[in-house]
């Protein structure tokens, strides 16, 4: 067998170093420093008015304070009775967690058909790739409170409505997220498929749901997190749960009740967070 | 795209018939092929042919034009101007890929069997739970024939380099293609392991018929496996010959005087 030459310096040129310490001094980073100011100021208009729109002032803050210390000693201690507060706590704290894990499941569906077409690897063309967007958007920029507003008045008051408004607003933003996801896998393993004639629908079901499944499950495990939470201030607006015994409480200047719900939602929330830390650590293994 | 079918044969069959009737007749044949991105001619009447059997390299510096030529071929690049006519039951060429493309989370068998997407049914090809029994058979001797049965429950990912490769060319075996195409399959892998692969290669063409393109970056790779060498520059073809025609010069002549271009 012949042997091959070794080409690999053959194209190689040396080049002189030039030996002077001044070529190769880094060239002075200008600051704009006109820019610069002008940023500041602009900045700086924007608190000041800002502050004089919200009358936000530290002296108020002070002055209130015996309001503040007359409010905590009433609530202090809370209201222990279990057959007052506790236990209906811990039963409407119940719903607001049935609230936050159905706006989040029932969502699953709608979410994954928009993030399919609303993402520009998988959507089949533009057209259904900016109506996806736009819906996505929509729902996104109606907060969720406002759908609960809006279903309460449809279909009354209660947890309903709660899950309604929830699987609305997080359609939005599920999709949206999951969207972004699938947007930033590796086109590797799809255009090897489609090189082999598979379908887009196969595609998507054996390059890209496959390599995306960590990252959506996380991405709803976080949804449900911060779904629970919302489902707190949805109660304010009558979609039942905690939030109303709590909105209930303050009304009827009953501090201490109201602390114990805030206790009890503050287990709640540590809970929820861990399992889904927990979860998503798994995950990332 | 014009298409032809030389002979609707399995790859197994034409190993048998290769020889016979049509043994001249080529299983890919490219006549004109012209490829602009923009303003920019990136391949300018580009014409060869691979018979069954024969496993042709490209070879040539960075820009020349070596992988657009196969992603034309492949349908992922469009052209503007040529002949594509791709033999064998399907019509569609198989390919492999530098940077193998498995699915590293799905097991071994699953990446195989995807492969034959084309010719599953649209309910069968959601989850691999619902691939065919036939076609999970199918994908286990094209397994068996790169020597990786024994890993097909493991995921893809948890395999080495040069074994993902030989997983990547028994997925395009799955699919039934009687071309394949390689584009630098073994840029990204350790001497031993391009050894294995790019045998793996010559025996697919020699021991059953396939019609193998591959482009390589390593001259000497090419001289060992390939029997025909095609030699590119600037998008045309500069050099053409069986492996024991063209010189070992020539073929560093491709590098040396090649303009400098951008990489592809």
């Amino acid at each position: 067998m012949k042997t091959i030459p070794d080409t690999r310096g053959t194209t190689l040129r040396t080049v002189p170093l030039r030996n002077t310490t001044s070529a190769l001094q880094p060239p002075i980073r200008r600051f704009g420093g006109w820019q610069l100011a002008t940023a500041i100021v602009v900045i700086v208009l924007l608190h000041v008015v800002a502050i004089r729109e919200t009358d936000f002032s530290f002296v108020t803050l002070v002055d209130g304070r015996q309001g503040m210390i007359n409010f905590l000693s009433e609530a202090f201690p809370p209201n222990l009775s279990w057959e007052d507060t506790l236990w209906p706590g811990i039963e409407a704290t119940g719903i607001t967690l049935w609230i936050g894990l159905l706006g989040t499941t029932l969502s699953i569906p709608t979410s994954a058909l928009l993030a399919v077409l609303g993402s520009r690897t998988t959507s089949p063309n533009r057209f259904v790739y900016q109506i996806a967007r736009s819906i996505m958007s929509f729902l996104r920029a109606v907060p969720d409170i406002v759908f609960a507003l809006v279903f309460v008045t449809a279909v009354g008051l209660g947890p309903f409505p709660g899950v309604l408004a929830l699987i609305f607003h997080n359609t939005g933003v599920m999709g949206k997220l999951w969207s972004e996801a699938i947007e930033e896998i590796d086109p590797g393993p799809s255009e090897a498929l489609k090189t082999a004639g598979a379908s887009r629908g196969q595609i998507v079901a054996n390059a890209t749901f496959p390599q995306v499944v960590p990252q959506l499950f996380g991405l709803l495990l976080y949804r449900f997190d911060v779904n629970v939470r919302s489902s707190l201030v949805l109660g304010l607006v009558g979609a039942g749960g905690i939030g109303l015994l709590i909105n209930q409480a303050i009304k009827s200047f009953q501090f201490d009740s109201m602390l114990t719900y805030i206790l009890i939602v503050l287990v709640l929330i540590i809970a929820v967070d861990l399992f889904s830390a927990g979860v998503r650590k798994k995950l990332a293994l | 795209m014009a298409t032809k079918t030389v002979k609707p044969a399995s790859a197994e069959e034409a190993a048998g018939s290769a020889g016979s009737d049509d043994a001249s007749s080529p299983l890919l044949r490219v006549d004109g092929l012209a490829v602009s991105f923009g303003a920019k001619r990136v391949l300018d009447d580009v014409s060869f042919s691979v018979a069954p059997g024969e496993l042709l390299a490209f070879l040539g510096a960075n820009g020349s034009g070596k992988s657009t030529t196969l992603r034309a071929v492949a349908g992922l690049t469009p052209y503007q101007r040529g002949d594509i006519e791709v033999g064998g039951s399907h019509g569609r060429p198989a390919m492999v890929f530098q940077k193998i493309h498995l699915v590293a989370r799905r097991s071994v068998l699953d990446n195989v069997c995807a492969g034959a997407l084309g010719r599953m049914s649209t309910v069968a090809s959601l989850h691999p739970w619902l691939f065919p029994a036939a076609i999970r058979r199918e994908a286990m001797v094209a397994l068996d024939r790169v020597g990786l049965a024994d890993r097909a429950t493991d995921r893809a990912g948890t395999l080495s380099g040069g074994q993902q490769q030989r997983v990547a060319v028994a997925r395009a075996l799955c699919q039934g293609a009687e071309v394949l195409l390689a584009d630098e399959p073994v840029a990204a892998l350790d001497p031993q392991a391009a050894r294995t692969v790019m045998s793996l290669l010559r025996d697919l063409a020699h021991d059953e018929g396939l019609a193998v393109a591959a482009v390589l970056h390593q001259p000497d790779l090419a001289r060992e496996f390939a029997d025909t060498i095609i030699g590119l520059q600037s998008g045309e073809i500069v050099l053409r010959g069986t492996a024991e025609e063209i010189s070992a010069e020539a073929i560093t002549s491709l590098y040396t005087t090649a303009p400098i271009a951008e990489d592809e």
